[in-house]
């Protein structure tokens, strides 16, 4: 469940009056920035009570791992956690975790912002080598956005095929919807769950009502389970000792505070999370990204000129109005949109710091560093698009194939 | 000769014997208590007081040699286990094989003076009874030659522990504090000092890791379904065994698990897209790519990025052939295609 998936849902009485007052308003259903628009990520550390992911966290992966950190994490993209640290102390002495991430296939159409955190997930996979879990709320969508099961079983089969082609290993990865997946294991914990929970808490977080279906009520259960090892005992056998990272946006956060306070009840460790910033919109961050509006976000089905057109027309420049002002005044990078997704995307940070410097200065122009980010992204969607061509159904079969996978926890 | 026998015969010994446990946990970390006979260590079965009991006693007319074998008991010192951090079923009897190792002694011979072979145990925590710190106590051990005995008070075996670079680490062994979330193992920064030996490939010494008895208890699926899986496994890559995955392990379902892990290994994408790339660059250009790159460094990494992808793109079909090869293979068992 994502921010921008949850509008019909009526915030509490509490949130409501911050967002009057033009204070920043952050749930699993809405985000709002402050007064200017903009989202205070340190506030937000404050008021969620997360830890800062800090550089030295980020040096102690490279240690571990032995490979430089992904660019999401050198440049503050992925900013806050929840026991990372424990988890790098497991990995460090040769204990076990595992990966857990989801996505609510609510549309066909997957846009960069969707594509960050499942990036992040399968560069995590890759340089810790763990087992990774994904669950497709199929469920979820049918309750929230009134889909037709087919439908919503449908998507969640087409999103798994982008999901696949973000590259994550088969032998490790087990990814499953609602629909096909719920029953036995999985079940016994989602009941352990809801007995634990009471309706007052499940309000708070995802702002329900009394006229709101019973299912939205029992499904935060749902989404809490695949926290918990037992849920996957072809994975895990009857292991309750492994641990869970989750990645994930900040939104989600609230959300997560009720599976880790549920979580020793059961007998389980809380999981972990590691969590990111908001992606963008095209139009800057006071606009949102949405399936339903195409310029609003660069679809991952977006032909090469799409891509061009979109960034040329439409990404929020920070740039001088003028091209005097441009040169005398330089870019302003809070703002500019451009500048913000090359942090994301361009590897090189020696190229990355000296674009910010010219483009600060005013000695590049946005035209350049548009056209610097159009040649990056054309790259990046043209592979995920090879990539997920050659994703058949079967492969989509063998990936959610309830198969013996205890080696994965093997390294 | 048992535990009453044995304090029967040492009666007019002026020295308390003591009894020496080897025991290793499931990083085979090893554990060498040494307690007062009357310590319980919270050991189940039969004998609760003793794994191994060395006792000699000095006198030219006799030499009295009490070995007790190592008994097989499930869980032992479960408490003692749990202080250690090592969970309640953590602890298992040391084997033979690993007293020859690290202490370097026969069975039946264990003793904390065998810790002098300082390379050997250095995987080996040393624990001591704090009852042998009572003033005026002193004990036996074994000395490594089994001629003599050597009769003990805490200073001095201190002095020795100290002399070979060690710290002596006395605890009541008898003690069995609440273990939670606010009140960590309280040993278990000792068992942390010491560091677990190096895993290797022929790491089957039949030790029963919950992982590997999860496996176990999960080859009730029927024998087809475990087939697949090592059908998938080896459509997935060259399909000859090497002497790792065939090493005789605790039984079908272990040896099916190693075949899957080595096949595992073996489709690491990151590093073939680097041999492989460095191949094409040596084989067309004479030299490896990152120096046929030269300053344009996002051209290779584009390069890496659109091989990899290619390599798991094929290695996904490759699974997925295995995998549909292998739920034929069931239905056709099944259904007696071919039968």
């Amino acid at each position: 469940m994502t921010a921008e998936e949850q509008q019909q849902a009526t915030p509490p009485a509490e949130e409501a009056a911050a967002a009057e007052s033009g204070e920043q308003v952050i749930t699993p259903w809405d985000v709002q920035g402050g007064a200017d628009g903009k989202v205070d990520y340190n506030k937000l550390i404050e008021q969620f009570g997360v830890s800062s992911l800090t550089q030295d966290l980020v040096q102690r992966i490279e240690r571990l791992t032995g490979r430089p950190a992904h660019p999401f994490l050198k440049r503050g993209i992925i900013f806050a956690h929840r026991d990372l640290h424990e988890i790098l102390d497991c990995y460090e002495r040769g204990e076990h975790f595992y990966l857990y991430t989801g996505r609510g296939p609510s549309s066909e159409a997957l846009h960069l912002g969707h594509l960050v955190p499942i990036m992040f997930t399968q560069w995590l996979q890759e340089v810790f080598d763990v087992p990774l879990v994904i669950q497709l709320t199929d469920d979820e969508k049918t309750l929230w956005r009134g889909l037709e099961q087919a439908e919503a079983r449908r998507l969640a089969r087409e999103n798994c095929k982008d999901i696949i082609a973000c590259g994550f290993d088969v032998n490790k990865t087990f990814i499953f919807s609602d629909f096909e997946y719920v029953g036995g294991a999985f079940y016994r914990h989602i009941i352990d769950i809801q007995r634990c929970v009471s309706m007052n808490q499940v309000r708070g977080i995802f702002g329900l009502t009394q006229d709101d279906n019973i299912g939205k009520i029992g499904f935060p259960a749902v989404q809490a389970a695949p926290s918990f090892p037992g849920v996957f005992p072809h994975i895990f056998g009857d292991r309750k000792d492994v641990r869970c990272l989750i990645p994930c946006a900040i939104d989600q956060d609230p959300y997560f505070r009720m599976t880790r306070d549920v979580a020793p009840r059961l007998g389980y460790q809380k999981p972990a999370l590691i969590e990111a910033r908001f992606f963008p919109a095209l139009q800057g961050e006071s606009g949102k990204m949405s399936a339903s509006d195409p310029n609003s976000a660069v679809f991952v089905n977006d032909s090469a000129k799409q891509i061009k057109d979109k960034i040329n027309k439409y990404a929020f420049s920070g740039g001088g109005a003028t091209l005097e002002e441009h040169r005398s005044r330089g870019a302003n990078l809070d703002i500019d949109v451009p500048w913000k997704y090359l942090n994301f995307f361009m590897e090189d940070d020696a190229k990355l710091a000296a674009i910010g410097r010219e483009y600060g200065a005013g000695r590049m122009l946005t035209g350049e560093v548009k056209a610097e980010l159009i040649a990056l992204l054309t790259d990046i969607v043209g592979r995920h698009q090879q990539a997920r061509t050659q994703v058949t159904e079967d492969i989509v079969d063998a990936f959610m194939a309830v198969r013996p996978m205890h080696s994965a926890l093997k390294r | 000769m048992t535990c009453d026998a044995q304090v029967e015969a040492l009666k007019g010994v002026d020295g308390l014997v003591t009894k020496n446990l080897f025991l290793r946990d499931k990083k085979r970390r090893q554990y060498l208590i040494t307690a007062l006979p009357e310590t319980k260590v919270d050991l189940k079965g039969k004998c609760s007081c003793c794994a191994a009991f060395m006792v000699y006693v000095e006198q030219p007319h006799k030499a009295l040699l009490y070995p007790f074998a190592y008994k097989k008991q499930l869980f032992p010192a479960a408490v003692l286990s749990a202080r250690l951090g090592c969970g309640k079923g953590g602890l298992a009897w040391a084997p033979e094989e690993l007293l020859a190792e690290s202490l370097q002694v026969e069975p039946g011979c264990v003793t904390p003076l065998a810790l002098a072979n300082q390379d050997s145990c250095k995987h080996v925590l040393l624990l001591l009874d704090q009852k042998l710190q009572a003033p005026g106590c002193k004990f036996f051990v074994h000395p490594i030659v089994n001629t003599a005995s050597v009769l003990l008070d805490a200073a001095g075996l201190d002095a020795f522990i100290k002399g070979i670079g060690r710290t002596p680490i006395y605890a009541d062994l008898e003690a069995d504090p609440k273990i939670d979330k606010d009140n960590p193992p309280d040993l278990k920064q000792f068992a942390d000092t010491i560091e677990p030996p190096p895993k290797d490939a022929n790491n089957g010494d039949g030790s029963s890791s919950q992982v590997s008895s999860a496996s176990s208890s999960q080859v009730n699926l029927p024998a087809a379904a475990a087939k697949a899986t090592a059908a998938a496994a080896a459509a997935a890559a060259a399909g000859k065994q090497k002497k790792g995955a065939a090493k005789a392990a605790a039984g079908a379902a272990s040896a099916k698990q190693s075949n899957a892990e080595h096949h595992i290994k073996l489709t690491n994408v990151v590093q073939r897209t680097d041999d492989i790339v460095d191949m094409v660059a040596q084989a067309l250009l004479g030299k490896p790519a990152a120096e046929a790159a030269g300053s344009d460094g996002y051209a290779l990494r584009r390069l890496k990025a659109d091989v990899q992808m290619q390599l798991t793109a094929f290695k996904n079909a490759a699974y997925t052939a295995g995998y549909v090869a292998g739920k034929d293979e069931v239905v056709a068992y099944a259904t007696r295609r071919y039968a």
